[in-house]
């Protein structure tokens, strides 16, 4: 099978790995939704929902490099979060050296979002170390999502890697051919590589299709279901959450 | 530009996330009628290729760099309901598998790249196609206009988002001046992408491009009313959420011995219209205005239907 390099390396040292996909997806929702609705202000109920995701976290991922490695998507928001105590202009001053200020009121914004988008990326990070990409899908399906969107889901998983080698191919091609871009009318051979592209992979897609069609396919996609177990740990960190959020809000 | 866990607060999250959850509903209802169709896999085919289109950054200038939305796109070439599909899947595809974009911001985001710049891609590209034909030549050019408004209305989006429930309190004005002009810049980008490769495709495969097929299916808009009555039921659920919570807070607050007063000005802005100071009443309004906005939404799709059907 052709460009099959970003299959997520799978961590099969981990508990978690033989778990159904479905129980796994609804409790990363819920333990980053409850993380997302509370405030970094009411530091009993933020701390005890971060030592849950901390503990799934940690069940998942093979080692700290690992997550290190794959979290650079919010390098860009990290740097802008450590700029907020400096621009954001309100709550109390406090001076560090002379006329160099920062606020407290940019120091909690920082943290609440340093805090909420790291744990929110590692844990997409673990779960994609313990699911594998049509493991998700087979669990978006037992979620009785609609099965026009699955079907397109599954399609794009399994194309997104060929697109990308295919990518890196045409970019070599064009390169051995001698180009590199300088200009802005460079960017209409980019478009045109891309439109090509889209050309084929679309003459592609007309022969995956009737090949499924004559294979069988008439709307349903995994037709062999895989035996899952259930997880303790995730149930009971699922619970404590909750039970945290509800007892939270009326104490 | 995906947004992160905790940069929206959480009921402006919520909010957006049923949004979200009601027009992909109404764009699966609208698109089950491709469910046994060729039209299926091309669409899958079309997510992945505007992931890796997503995965390209461009530099814009003064140190920052943008990436194409596509959302555009893939409404002029699979129709708004499979093409705001599309693009919806590819978010969710980059949430959950590569962690690109909080997950608790997923329904922002699947509003910010797939909604609205589907929608908007597709308005401007019907209007345009009303006023100048549909001869190849004037959907390019239209599909140029698509792709720069689609990509500009996206970071109104965001801006708007951030004024009603952004956690930072970095001026209002100036977030919306850098979104709007670097995205203006992106949008430009992306409107020469999309004019250059719907030109090709308009030579070599015209009979793939939806907005060249004048295609005419029965009427199907009874699921849109259904999803007008659930997301103003919840919205109207929602928008006394929105103000109960910083009450919350207060008393924790106060529990904790902050000095409330001082610090928490900016964060009760976000949830209310800092002008008025009757709370009740701005609630109200703020309410209606999202009720408003909701309309507004989903009389486009009602249109877009009638349209597509």
């Amino acid at each position: 099978m052709s460009g099959d390099h970003i299959q997520s390396h799978l961590n099969t040292e981990s508990p978690l790995i033989e778990i159904e996909p479905a129980q796994k997806i609804i409790s990363v929702l819920i333990l980053a939704l409850s993380l997302a609705f509370n405030d970094i202000r009411n530091p009993l109920k933020f701390n005890l929902i971060l030592i849950c995701i901390i503990c799934f976290v940690f069940v998942s991922i093979p080692s700290i490099n690992y997550l290190l490695r794959r979290m650079y998507v919010i390098i860009p928001f990290i740097l802008f979060a450590f700029l907020l105590p400096f621009i954001s202009k309100s709550g109390t001053t406090i001076y560090l050296y002379k006329d160099i200020a920062i606020y407290q009121n940019g120091l909690f914004e920082m943290s609440n979002i340093l805090l909420k988008s790291i744990a929110g990326v590692s844990m997409a990070v673990a779960l994609s170390a313990t699911t594998s990409q049509f493991d998700i899908v087979r669990g978006l399906e037992k979620l009785k999502l609609p099965k026009i969107f699955v079907a397109i889901l599954s399609f794009a998983l399994r194309y997104i890697s060929v697109y990308i080698s295919e990518f890196k191919r045409v970019k070599l091609s064009m390169k051995s051919r001698g180009f590199n871009s300088k200009s802005l009318t460079d960017s209409v051979a980019i478009a045109y590589a891309g439109s090509a592209m889209l050309i084929r992979g679309f003459e592609r897609g007309e022969k995956v299709y009737s090949s499924m069609i004559s294979r069988g396919f008439d709307g349903n996609l995994f037709i062999t279901s895989k035996k899952w177990n259930q997880s303790k740990l995730l149930y009971f960190l699922c619970i404590t959450t909750l039970l945290v959020n509800i007892l939270g809000y009326f104490s | 530009m995906h947004v992160p866990d905790g940069f929206i607060n959480a009921p402006v999250s919520a909010t957006a996330g049923l949004l979200s959850i009601g027009s992909i509903w109404a764009s699966t209802k609208a698109a089950n009628r491709f469910l046994a169709d060729k039209l299926i896999a091309i669409a899958g085919m079309m997510s992945a290729l505007i992931f890796a289109l997503q995965m390209i950054n461009f530099p814009i200038g003064a140190g920052t760099s943008g990436h194409l939305l596509g959302g555009a796109l893939a409404v002029i070439i699979l129709g708004p309901s499979l093409g705001i599909l599309c693009v919806s899947i590819v978010v969710i595809i980059q949430a959950l598998i590569f962690a690109d974009g909080g997950l608790s911001a997923l329904g922002i985001n699947i509003l910010n790249i797939s909604i609205v710049t589907g929608l908007v891609g597709w308005c401007v590209i019907d209007l345009w196609k009303k006023f100048f034909g549909d001869r190849s030549s004037s959907l390019i050019i239209g599909s140029f206009i698509a792709g720069l408004f689609s990509v500009v209305m996206s970071s109104v989006a965001f801006v708007a988002e951030y004024a009603l429930g952004g956690t930072v309190s970095v001026e209002l004005g100036s977030v919306f001046i850098a979104m709007v002009t670097s995205h203006f810049l992106i949008g430009v980008g992306e409107g020469f992408i999309t004019a250059l490769i719907l030109s090709l495709l308009l030579k070599v495969r015209p009979d793939m491009v939806f907005i060249a097929k004048n295609e005419r299916v029965e009427k199907k808009s009874t699921s849109i009313v259904g999803v007008l009555l659930f997301l103003s039921c919840s919205l109207i659920f929602l928008a006394p959420l929105a103000s109960s919570s910083p009450d919350g807070l207060e008393t924790v607050a106060e529990e904790f011995n902050f000095d409330y007063s001082d610090k928490t000005v900016t964060f009760l802005q976000g949830y209310s219209i800092p002008s008025i100071s009757n709370s009740f009443i701005s609630i109200v309004i703020s309410g209606l205005l999202g009720i408003l906005v909701l309309t507004i939404f989903l009389n486009l799709y009602l249109n877009i239907a009638r349209k597509e059907s």
